[in-house]
């Protein structure tokens, strides 16, 4: 009976500890794949390149076309900060664009007790006065 | 008690000591995962920076690659020695995202572009730049 319930216990811990390694996990492979959508990703001439383009960001909505993308293995809420040479905080909308800093991309209403962060850095491009600027995409992994 | 209870018992014991010695494997094993997947990140983080690095706009349309590039060949950029922006520029980016700066070396060539060098488990990415290689170095 104890080595039964011993092994029930730690059995159930590792299960616990498998399914939040795998919802990082696909959430890392998600860092990669959201800089490489079409939608917001720069492009010249048809040709992408490694950078977001804000304009795009600003007007689309990632949860009418990617809520199942999302919200396969686990919640999140994905954003976009701009870090260098920032200036200002608010959230970016087409009244505040450019003087802002957070683009939000995706965001699940759920209830949460703990979140993991996780980001990668992108370059974010400001057609307006073509420039580049260093930001980061961000992922809160809601537990 | 007799010799062949005495046995049984000893033979339980065996078996317990078996099964907590593979709970133990097995708890190590999926820590070893857990490691890759912070491995993974890193990767992904260090080639990214680099990109950005590239792109960064320093002043008037000129990219931190530009500034890069002069520094290769001893040049000037945005008023100033490209060298000394690059450093600062440099030190400017890895310091935002969250890196000391004795977690990074970046170099030009063989010449070192940080304020220190460090030491340990090392992710690397570089590009090349009129034959000149560009590296970025995390250390964890």
């Amino acid at each position: 009976m104890v080595g039964l319930g011993f092994f029930f216990k730690f059995q159930l811990s590792s299960i616990e500890e498998k399914a939040d390694t795998s919802c990082l996990l696909s959430n890392t492979v998600m860092l990669s794949s959201i800089t490489s959508m079409p939608e917001i990703q720069c492009s010249v001439n048809a040709n992408r390149e490694d950078c977001i383009d804000t304009s795009k960001l600003l007007v689309f909505d990632a949860s009418r076309i990617y809520q199942e993308f999302f919200n396969t293995n686990c919640d999140q809420k994905v954003y976009f900060v701009e870090l260098y040479p920032s200036v200002t905080n608010g959230t970016c909308t087409q009244s505040t664009y450019p003087d802002c800093s957070y683009y939000y991309f995706f965001e699940n209403e759920v209830d949460y007790t703990s979140k993991v962060i996780i980001s990668t850095p992108v370059s974010l491009y400001y057609p307006l006065d073509e420039s580049y600027k260093f930001g980061k995409l961000v992922i809160e992994v809601l537990q | 008690m007799k010799k062949g209870q005495t046995e049984i018992i000893g033979f339980m014991v065996i078996i317990l000591l078996l099964f907590f010695g593979l709970v133990f494997y097995f708890r190590f094993a999926s820590n070893s995962d857990s490691d890759l997947t912070g491995e993974a990140e890193l990767n992904l983080e260090v080639s990214n920076l680099l990109n950005v690095i590239k792109k960064q706009t320093i002043c008037d349309d000129e990219s931190l690659g530009d500034v890069i590039k002069a520094c290769a060949s001893d040049g000037f950029a945005c008023g100033e020695n490209a060298c000394d922006v690059v450093e600062r520029e440099i030190a400017e980016i890895i310091y935002l995202n969250g890196w000391e700066e004795d977690e990074y070396m970046f170099y030009i060539g063989e010449e070192l572009y940080s304020p220190s060098t460090c030491t340990g488990n090392t992710i690397a990415d570089d590009y090349i730049v009129e034959g000149i290689d560009v590296r970025l170095i995390i250390c964890y």
